[in-house]
């Protein structure tokens, strides 16, 4: 009986991880389906999104911090979701002459998200780094499904954009933190 | 509940919380007996007791994630055994009191019109008697013949009946209106 009891415990501490991370699944639904309607490419989007769910769930099968990296992670990428595919449609599809200028906006617009993911990573007390390492992997994967539109480039600058902002912090946050 | 023995079990809830798995087993060890004991001392009987604490417990580790360690772990354990037990005195006191309602006005061959009407005047009549005194209720069923009359003598359960009926009224117009 006291078996059964704790395997049941187990499996509502589980679904409790699994119903903190609900907020970021829908809001991982909702960036998905807006970028397919949006975009060019949205068999793309699709797939990066599936990968982003994946983490969300990955995040809420891990740890706390993990799962509330998750909604700072989302909202820092709306500066690589809205900045390039703002310069993709102005720039007449970012033709020959326009390239690298929207290739620096996914740099950019990854390090603007690194801004606010160190912004709200100074209020986190434990686990920094683990907060510093999920909300970076989300803000790059939301942000892909844009960026993904430059290319192998694109997304390689933004992963770098992204890692500008967040590494020295990650650098200064103490491992006896973790 | 010791000092040392609540410091470690502080310590242990805010690693689950976190996400450490392991720390689930000590914590259940220690949180079972102690909500078994309290939803006993609340609900008087230890069958109802263990069953309030069984599923406080359950609904704990569901929350477990919301756990900041700013508060008290006992304090906020002991609310989830108080709350369960608070739901099953309730669902006690609703099931003494409109258990004769569940019995249906209408025979079932009368067709599905009727039980509908059957349904929504059972569930009115229930909302009513759910908001009458427990007195008026014993009454109101021994009017009915679903319930042994009170051992009192006829004209003081005639003027019982008489308050009983007049409540009634007035919780049935404040309700549904004239």
């Amino acid at each position: 009986m006291a078996i059964e009891l704790t395997t049941r415990a187990r499996w509502t501490y589980e679904l409790g991880q699994f119903r903190a991370a609900l907020p970021a699944a829908a809001a991982v639904v909702a960036l998905t389906a807006a970028v397919a309607v949006v975009g060019k490419r949205p068999e793309r989007a699709w797939v990066l999104g599936a990968l982003l769910l994946g983490l969300v769930l990955g995040a809420a099968a891990w740890r706390r911090s993990a799962i509330r990296a998750l909604v700072p992670g989302l909202v820092a990428s709306l500066f690589p979701l809205a900045l390039p595919g703002l310069m993709f449609r102005i720039t007449v599809a970012c033709g020959m002459h326009s390239i690298p200028l929207c290739l620096t906006t996914c740099a950019v617009a990854g390090w603007l998200a690194s801004v606010v993911i160190v912004w709200t990573a100074a209020r986190v007390e434990a686990q920094r780094r683990v907060f510093l390492v999920v909300a970076g992997a989300t803000a790059s994967l939301a942000g892909a499904m844009v960026c993904t539109e430059f290319g192998l480039l694109g997304l390689t600058l933004l992963g770098a954009g992204v890692a500008a902002g967040a590494v020295p912090d990650w650098l200064r946050s103490r491992p006896t933190e973790n | 509940v010791e000092q040392a023995e609540r410091a470690r079990l502080q310590a242990w809830m805010l690693r689950l919380a976190e996400g450490d798995r392991s720390a689930l087993t000590p914590v259940y060890a220690a949180l079972h007996p102690l909500l078994v004991r309290w939803c006993t001392r609340l609900l008087g009987t230890t069958a109802d007791g263990e069953d309030a604490a069984q599923t406080a417990l359950l609904k704990l580790f569901g929350a477990a994630v919301d756990f900041d360690g700013a508060s008290d772990v006992l304090p906020w354990a002991l609310a989830f055994g108080t709350s369960e037990c608070m739901t099953v005195r309730r669902r006690r006191m609703r099931s003494r009191e409109v258990e004769p309602v569940d019995r249906g006005f209408v025979d079932p061959a009368a067709g599905p019109e009727a039980m509908a009407v059957d349904n929504e005047l059972r569930q009115a009549l229930r909302e009513v008697l759910a908001g009458l005194r427990a007195n008026d209720i014993e009454t109101l069923a021994a009017a009915l013949e679903w319930a042994p009359r009170p051992p009192i003598s006829p004209p003081t359960y005639r003027k019982r009946l008489e308050r009983a009926m007049h409540r009634m009224g007035l919780a049935w117009r404040a309700r549904h209106g004239d």
